[in-house]
This record gives structure tokens, C-alpha cells and sequence, in this order.
């Protein structure tokens, strides 16, 4: 009787007796084939792979070890200020010396921190990784449009973030990492110690590696769509990184051209950012003169804006999959979050100089950019809007993806609206370079984006390794992360009003006015850092133990409407994804359609209901039976 | 091979490559534990006066039975300028530690026209290998002040820079020759130990960028044939050899002056310079 049960080989049912014929056969062709020297060799196939899902996990796994080492130097400085100059092990061991941090190493991780976290970490994990691994399957595609470019993309990426790394042990009474801020304005910058000009040298890899990235999503999305996936078809997380690598593409170049510059005037004697008669430390620099610095900060925040949303507009991608896969519903507003997307898109690029109020550009420029950038708060509105309607009334699967989704709205929220006095150049004055700053963008990428990034981990992380993560594990973590990042950034929007200056060693003892504000909340907002680290070790633990013995999952364990889900095996097949090229019939999110069989009809299936049951056990590597 | 059995070789190769990296740190550290270490000698104690004698220590190696002392005095002719006072409002510490106005000491004129902090050294030394002193040049911060105002010390010899103040500062020190640096002292009683590998006759600045008041002149000597003037003007070049040689005598706002002398066996020479202001 055995013989006589379906199972499915690619997308086909067939006997169990032929289904075992057809594999001997593909089996057989496949050994054939390795003997004609198709066999991939461990250097092509896991280092320099061309697969966008092997790409994907490099890029997430370097990005991942970025994020925790990122962490782990703000850990550091989350010591010293909690207890200025009290001498601390780990300082001690970090930094050869006394454990007493010196106020330049505290600019060093101040620096190292923003720069690991912004282009080693984040933009790496929401693009490189999530974008590589999920964009060709979501869209149907059997890779991305240039493999080799891909790979070069990553392999850029991996260079940069070494050389960031060295420039830490940079040894002599020149050396450690960069100083000036992960802005890097000069002239500060351009006299600053050795690390610096490594600083420029990674930055340079970096920006190269972001752009070969988005030329080839945005010759994905547009070139390798599967049959029938239109554009009001696409997920939101391809929208979302559809507009991320046009921002990518077009702001990227103005901050890699302003690093040559910069580097040129460490190294080269130019002075395109310095100034005649420039004096430092009482002394005239003898430098050619004649540049300026005010140069520099808007080509950085030309690009540094957009990078905002570089940052942002993944996150938001990932938590509308999240969300509207675990309220059962169809994103409210698709086209309106779609739409929102591509004009915030387009209005990233003019709103930049708001981070300029304090130069002195004058009324008229400053009210031009007040402007815009209030009219940028308003898609962003939308779109956190359409993700809120999407819950009213939902039957809400409290999932741990979905907590993190769920935290990311208010987190996203608070820190978007704390942001609207700092793009109004009258509050901008008190408020300017103080901790509010640093609240209110924390506020948007660490609990927004980053918790995000979580989201998605736990979301696809079936999909990668055919594997769950644990969930009670996973609530820990969230729970534990959630009180805790609060706890860290919410003190700092009081910290800032009461004029405590960011980038300060001491966190503010030695000014009189910030003094008793510095004080009456630092100790606890690091204390809070540390739970926040205590809280990453359930999640280290359940990543690497759910690799290999984590609860074993179907294709489609979440029940999801997409194509990665609904036609891919779990973990895909190695190249060219889909068994058979996925045909795409309705939109991505169609949950409780009326009369459906089931609450859920994937992208591919017929009008009836589903074309064909997913499979229970995904096949390593489904052979294809034609 | 799966991705997961991939993985478990990722991991491998990322503990050896942490190891690797562990050996390295302590390569790092053996280097640096020099630069970093507090010495745990005290080291020479400078007067408050302003003006102390950063007299070399003695080379024995170098000193030969006949070696003549080169002393004299630096006068300064004219009116003294006066010195403005110094506010150091801006630090209520630093304020705190002064119960009269302190003036600036770029100008240092004794009552009888004696000029202090000048610099005076052998342009020409006499051939020979000379060994650094073991003791560490001490330039101490007290009271917001740099303590020598002006000093020397050799090839070799340790720069100890003391913190006494409970406040901070950063050490900027500013050699055309030898390696800047830019350090922070943000704790009473920490030390910064240095070294300059270079000659820089001509001495550079120091100074502290957190309280621009404070300046301090420091030259890198391949010999220890230097002296500067204190307080009473008078300086004192011990365990000179026999011979001709160029005395310079440098002053940080009146530029440098030379003079030739001629010293023979065991001679105790005077020689005077005077500035004119």
C-alpha cells in the first residue's frame, strides 16, 4: 500500500513508487554532471559564492558579529559614564591601560560605535542580508540580476569593516581608531591622529560596496519580477527595498567622492575642507588654505539624511510582512504605504541641511529645509498609520516576530515625533548636540529598526535554515530587551533638555548646568545598557542551538501569502530557488478571503484555493522532474 | 555539505581566528605596556617657584678627570614687561587652588633684571656615546600650571606627566621632530609616560588645550650638556670636556642667542647672556 501514497516531487504529486524511480534519475544526472566539473568547490561555493541566499547569509552573520561588537563598545561607554574615570576590567583589557578611560578613547568608541553600528551593522543586516536572502525569492526570481557583482558587493563589504576593525589597534602616540564622531567633520577630522585616515580608507570599501548592492536590487526588482508579479503585486518589503537602493544609488556618491577629498587633504596636502589661517591650538595650521569645512557636512548629510531611511524603510518592510502576515488581514493602504514609500524616497534628498540649523546658513535656507522636512514627516505618518489600522480588529497571533514588530510601531513613533523639534530651527538651537539628539535617533533605529531586524530574524530564520528558533527563548528576549532599551533612551530626552551635550567623556560632570541632570540618570540608564547585554545572551544561544537542533518546520510554517513561503522550499534549493519558475496570480497579502478554503491564498495560487498543498518536510534539494 | 554543517565550520573558524587574535593582544600589550605603565619611581620633585634647575644628570661614562663647568647668568635689560594676570574662571578648580592672582610666566625677570626660564645648551657637543639618565623627566601639573615651565631631557630618558589636579587636562604636546600627541588626564594622580626618540634642540610647545592658559617648553637632547636658567638667572652646564664650542641660549619669546667659549682642563668658565626687551 505504501506505494500507492502522493508524495511531491518539485510541483508535481506522484506515486511514491515513481516519485523513487524519477529521484534515482535525477540522482544519477546530477552525479553526471559533478563529473563534468559542475561540481562547486568550498572556496566558490560558501566563500566566494554567487548564490544571493549564501550572499545573503554572509552578509548576515558579518553584520550580526558587527552589531555585537558595536554593542559591545557602547557597553564600554556606558561604563564611563555611568561612573566616570572609576577604572573597569574590560576598559583595562580593551585598551592596555589603566581601566581609567582617557577622554580620547572615549571619542574613539564614540566614533567606532556610530560608524560599526550605521555602516557595518545595520545597513549590511537590512539590506545586504534581508534584501539579498528574500528580494529574488519574494519576487520570484532564481537569483539576483548580477551574481558576480553580488559577490563583489559583499567582498568589499568584508575589507571595509576589517580595515574599521584594525584601525582600533592602531598602536604609537598617532594611533587608535578614528576620533571625530561617525560624522567626521573636519577641520577636526582632518587633523585628527592616523585612525582617521583608515576610517576614510574602510568608509571608501564600504560606500563602493553599498552601491554595486543597489544597482543590482534595483535590476532585480525591475528585470526579474516571476510571471504575473506586477508592481501592485510586489510585497512591501520590495517596495521598500526597491526605494532603499535608489537611495543607496544616488546619495552614496557625493559621501564617497567627500571621503577621497578628505583623505586627499590627510594625506595629500589639499585643503579642500580646511580654511586659510586655520588655528590649532593656538597655532596657524600651515596648510594651502582656502577650503571649507561646511563643505564636508553637506555633502555628509547629503548622504547621511537619505542613510536615514536606508535605515528605516527595510525595517518598515519587514515589519508589514511581519504584521500582516500575523493579523491575518491585508495590509491597510497598500498603495498609499507604497506611495508614501517612493515620495519619502524623493524627499529624503532634499531635507539634509536640517541637521545644519546651528552653521549659520541664514533664514531663508533654513526655512526651506524646516519645510520639507516637516512635509517627510507626513508619508512616514502613513505608513505607521496604515501598519496601526492593519491591527484594528484583528485576531493578532502574538508571535515572537510579531511582539517585535509590534514594538517596533510605538518605538518608530516616539522617535520619529521627537525628531519634529529638532527640524525646526528655533527648538533645534536648545536642542542641538545635546542627548536629545541621541534619544530621538536612537529611538528610530535602535528600538525601531533594530528591533525590526529581530522581527525578521525570528520571521525568516525558518526559511534560511528549515529551522524555528525557540520561542520561549525568544519572549525573554524580547521582554528583557524591550524594558531595557527604554530604560536607556528615555532618561536621554530629559538629559538633553536639560542641556547635557552629547560626545562628552564624563557624560556632563564638568559643566555646572548639566551636572545634576548627568548625574541623577546615568548610573541607571547603564545599568539598564547592561541588562540590555544580560537580555542578548537568550538570543545568541537560541541563534546558534536552533541552527542545529531547533523545532524542524515545513515550507511554510507561518502560514504566509508570499512567494518565498508559498513556492520555495525551506531552506531553498541551492541555485535558481524555485523548482519550477513560480506564476504569480493574485496580490501578496490575501488573508481571510471570504469563502476561501483556507484563512490565507499565496501569490500562487489558483481562484479556487491552493493549486497544491504545501509540502509538509521541504526536500534538501528537490530534484526537478520534468 | 549543507549550509548547516557549513555553519558549525564557520564557527569553528571564527574560535580559531579568535584565538589567533588573542595571541596578538598580547604581543600588543608587551609593546605597550611600556607607553601605558605608571612608573612607580617618584620621580624628581620641581619647586613652585617657576623656575627649577632641569640640571642633567650626570653621565659617568662621559665625564673625564679634566671636565670643565660651564656656568653663567641670563640678564635681561630694559623694563621687565608686566605679565597678564591669568583668569582662570572658566575652571573654578583651578581657581580654587590659587589664593592670589597668578600672572603668565612667558616673561620671567628676577628684581635685579635676572631672567628665568631660558634655555641654554651646547650646539657643538663633544664627541662621545652618552647614556640617558634612568630617572624620568617629571613635568607636573599643578594648580593648572605646567611645573617646569621650560625643561629638557635626553634621547632616551622617560617623560613622566603627572596629573596633580583634580580636574582635567590634556597633554598637547606640539615637536616638529618627534611625534605629537594629544592626551587626556581626566584623574588626579595619573601619569603619562613618554618617550622622544628624536634630537629637537629648539624646544616645542606643550600645552593643555582645556586650559589655554597653560604652556610648558621642551627640548630632546642628544647629549646632556643643557641647563636652564632659574629664577635668579643662573644656570650650570656640569662635565663639560675641554674645547671650543657654540653656547646657545634660547628664550621662548626673545628668540636665541650664541656665543663661543673656549673651556680648558677642570676650568670653571662664566659666561653671560642678556636679552633686550
Amino acid at each position: 500500500m505504501a506505494q500507492k501514497r502522493q508524495v511531491r516531487v518539485g510541483s508535481q504529486w506522484m506515486y511514491a513508487r515513481d516519485a523513487e524511480k524519477a529521484l534515482g534519475e535525477a540522482l544519477r544526472v546530477m552525479k553526471e554532471e559533478e563529473g563534468h566539473g559542475h561540481h562547486e568547490s568550498f572556496v566558490t561555493k560558501y566563500l566566494f559564492s554567487q548564490d544571493h541566499k549564501w550572499i545573503g547569509v554572509q552578509y548576515g552573520f558579518t553584520a550580526l558579529c558587527f552589531l555585537l561588537f558595536g554593542f559591545f563598545l557602547m557597553i564600554m561607554m556606558r561604563l564611563q559614564l555611568g561612573w566616570p574615570n572609576q577604572p573597569f576590567a574590560v576598559i583595562k583589557w580593551f585598551f592596555h591601560g589603566t581601566g581609567t578611560m582617557l577622554p580620547e578613547q572615549y571619542n574613539q568608541l564614540g566614533a567606532m560605535h556610530g560608524t560599526i553600528m550605521v555602516f557595518l551593522a545595520i545597513v549590511p543586516l537590512a539590506v545586504g542580508a534581508f534584501g539579498n536572502y528574500v528580494v529574488p525569492l519574494q519576487i520570484g526570481a532564481p537569483d539576483m540580476a548580477f551574481p558576480k557583482l553580488n559577490m563583489a558587493s559583499y567582498w568589499c563589504y568584508l575589507p571595509g569593516g576589517i580595515i574599521m576593525l584594525l584601525s582600533i589597534f592602531l598602536l604609537g602616540q598617532q594611533g587608535g581608531a578614528a576620533q571625530s564622531g561617525w560624522t567626521s567633520y573636519p577641520p577636526l577630522s582632518v587633523i585628527a591622529s592616523q585612525g582617521q585616515t583608515w576610517w576614510l580608507v574602510g568608509m571608501i570599501f564600504l560606500i563602493t560596496s553599498s552601491l554595486l548592492g543597489s544597482v543590482n536590487f534595483i535590476v532585480t526588482i525591475i528585470q526579474l519580477r516571476a510571471k504575473g508579479m506586477t508592481w501592485d503585486r510586489l510585497p512591501f518589503f520590495v517596495w521598500a527595498q526597491f526605494v532603499t537602493s535608489f537611495l543607496l544609488l544616488l546619495a552614496f556618491p557625493p559621501l564617497e567622492a567627500a571621503g577621497v577629498l578628505q583623505l586627499m587633504d590627510r594625506v595629500a596636502g589639499t585643503s579642500f575642507f580646511l580654511p586659510s589661517g586655520l588655528v590649532v591650538s593656538g597655532e596657524v595650521l600651515k596648510n594651502a588654505g582656502g577650503g571649507n569645512p561646511l563643505l564636508w557636512q553637506h555633502l555628509f548629510w547629503f548622504l547621511a539624511h537619505p542613510e536615514v531611511y536606508v535605515l528605516i524603510l527595510p525595517a518598515m518592510g519587514i515589519v508589514a510582512e511581519v504584521i500582516a502576515n500575523n493579523t491575518r488581514k491585508s495590509l491597510w493602504g497598500y498603495r498609499s504605504m507604497v506611495g508614501a514609500t517612493v515620495f519619502l524616497g524623493f524627499m529624503s534628498f532634499v531635507v539634509w541641511a536640517h541637521h545644519m540649523f546651528m552653521t549659520g546658513m541664514g533664514t531663508v535656507i533654513s526655512a526651506f529645509f524646516q519645510t520639507t522636512t516637516m512635509i517627510i514627516s507626513i508619508p512616514s505618518v502613513i505608513i505607521l498609520s496604515a501598519l496601526f489600522i492593519t491591527l484594528w480588529g484583528a485576531s493578532i497571533r502574538f508571535t515572537t516576530p510579531m511582539l517585535f514588530a509590534l514594538a517596533f510601531l510605538p518605538m518608530f513613533g516616539i522617535g520619529g515625533l521627537t525628531g519634529l523639534p529638532l527640524g525646526l530651527a528655533t527648538t533645534d538651537i536648545h536642542l542641538h548636540d545635546t542627548y536629545y539628539v541621541i534619544g530621538h535617533f536612537h529611538y528610530v533605529v535602535a528600538p525601531g529598526t533594530i528591533f525590526a531586524m529581530f522581527a525578521g530574524i525570528y520571521y525568516w530564520f525558518p526559511k534560511v535554515t528549515g529551522r524555528k528558533l525557540n520561542d520561549t527563548l525568544g519572549r525573554i528576549h524580547f521582554w528583557g530587551s524591550f524594558v531595557c532599551i527604554n530604560g536607556i533612551f528615555m532618561p536621554m530626552f530629559y538629559q538633553g533638555l536639560a542641556g547635557v551635550s552629547r560626545r562628552l567623556f564624563d557624560g556632563g560632570l564638568q559643566y555646572a548646568h548639566a551636572k545634576a541632570a548627568a548625574a541623577a540618570t546615568n548610573p541607571f540608564m547603564s545599568q539598564a545598557a547592561i541588562g540590555l547585554f544580560i537580555f542578548q545572551l537568550p538570543f545568541i544561544y537560541n541563534f546558534f542551538k536552533s541552527i542545529w537542533w531547533g523545532e524542524r518546520v515545513g515550507a511554510n510554517p507561518w502560514q504566509a501569502t508570499t512567494l518565498e513561503w508559498a513556492a520555495a522550499a525551506s531552506p531553498p534549493i541551492g541555485h535558481g530557488n524555485f523548482a519550477v519558475p513560480p506564476v504569480v496570480r493574485r496580490g501578496p497579502y490575501e488573508y481571510s478571503i471570504p469563502g476561501a478554503a483556507t484563512d490565507f491564498l499565496t501569490q500562487i495560487d489558483e481562484d479556487g484555493g491552493p493549486a497544491l498543498p504545501a509540502p509538509a518536510v521541504a526536500p534538501p534539494h528537490a530534484p526537478v522532474v520534468a | 555539505m549543507t549550509m548547516k554543517k557549513f555553519l558549525t565550520l564557520l564557527c569553528a573558524a571564527v574560535l580559531v581566528l579568535a584565538v589567533a587574535c588573542g595571541k596578538g593582544k598580547e604581543a600588543e600589550s608587551k609593546e605597550e605596556g611600556e607607553d601605558d605603565q605608571a612608573p612607580q619611581t617618584a620621580s624628581t620633585s620641581t619647586n613652585t617657584s617657576g623656575a627649577p634647575a632641569a640640571a642633567p644628570a650626570a653621565a659617568p661614562a662621559a665625564v673625564s678627570a679634566d671636565a670643565a663647568t660651564l656656568a653663567g647668568v641670563v640678564k635681561f635689560e630694559g623694563a621687565a614687561p608686566k605679565m597678564p594676570v591669568i583668569q582662570m574662571g572658566a575652571d573654578p578648580y583651578c581657581q580654587s587652588q590659587h589664593q592670589t592672582p597668578v600672572t603668565d610666566e612667558e616673561v620671567v625677570v628676577g628684581p635685579a633684571g635676572e631672567l628665568a626660564n631660558v634655555f641654554v645648551y651646547i650646539k657643538n657637543p663633544p664627541a662621545g656615546n652618552y647614556p640617558a639618565p634612568a630617572a624620568p623627566l617629571t613635568l607636573d601639573q599643578k594648580g593648572c600650571r605646567y611645573y617646569p615651565h621650560v625643561s629638557a631631557l635626553q634621547i632616551g630618558q622617560k617623560l613622566a606627566i603627572k596629573n596633580d589636579d583634580a580636574t582635567l587636562h590634556n597633554v598637547h604636546a606640539m615637536p616638529a621632530v618627534n611625534s605629537q600627541f594629544n592626551e587626556g588626564q581626566p584623574v588626579q594622580g595619573m601619569v603619562a609616560e613618554k618617550t622622544l626618540d628624536k634630537p629637537e634642540e629648539t624646544p616645542f610647545k606643550i600645552k593643555c588645550d582645556v586650559h589655554g592658559w597653560m604652556k610648558s617648553y621642551m627640548a630632546v637632547m642628544p647629549h646632556p650638556f643643557y641647563a636652564v636658567s632659574q629664577a635668579n638667572g643662573q644656570f650650570t652646564i656640569p662635565n663639560l670636556p675641554p674645547g671650543t664650542y657654540t653656547v646657545v641660549a634660547w628664550h621662548e619669546k626673545y628668540g636665541q642667542q650664541e656665543q663661543s667659549i673656549t673651556v680648558g682642563p677642570k676650568e670653571s668658565k662664566q659666561v653671560a647672556f642678556t636679552f633686550k626687551g
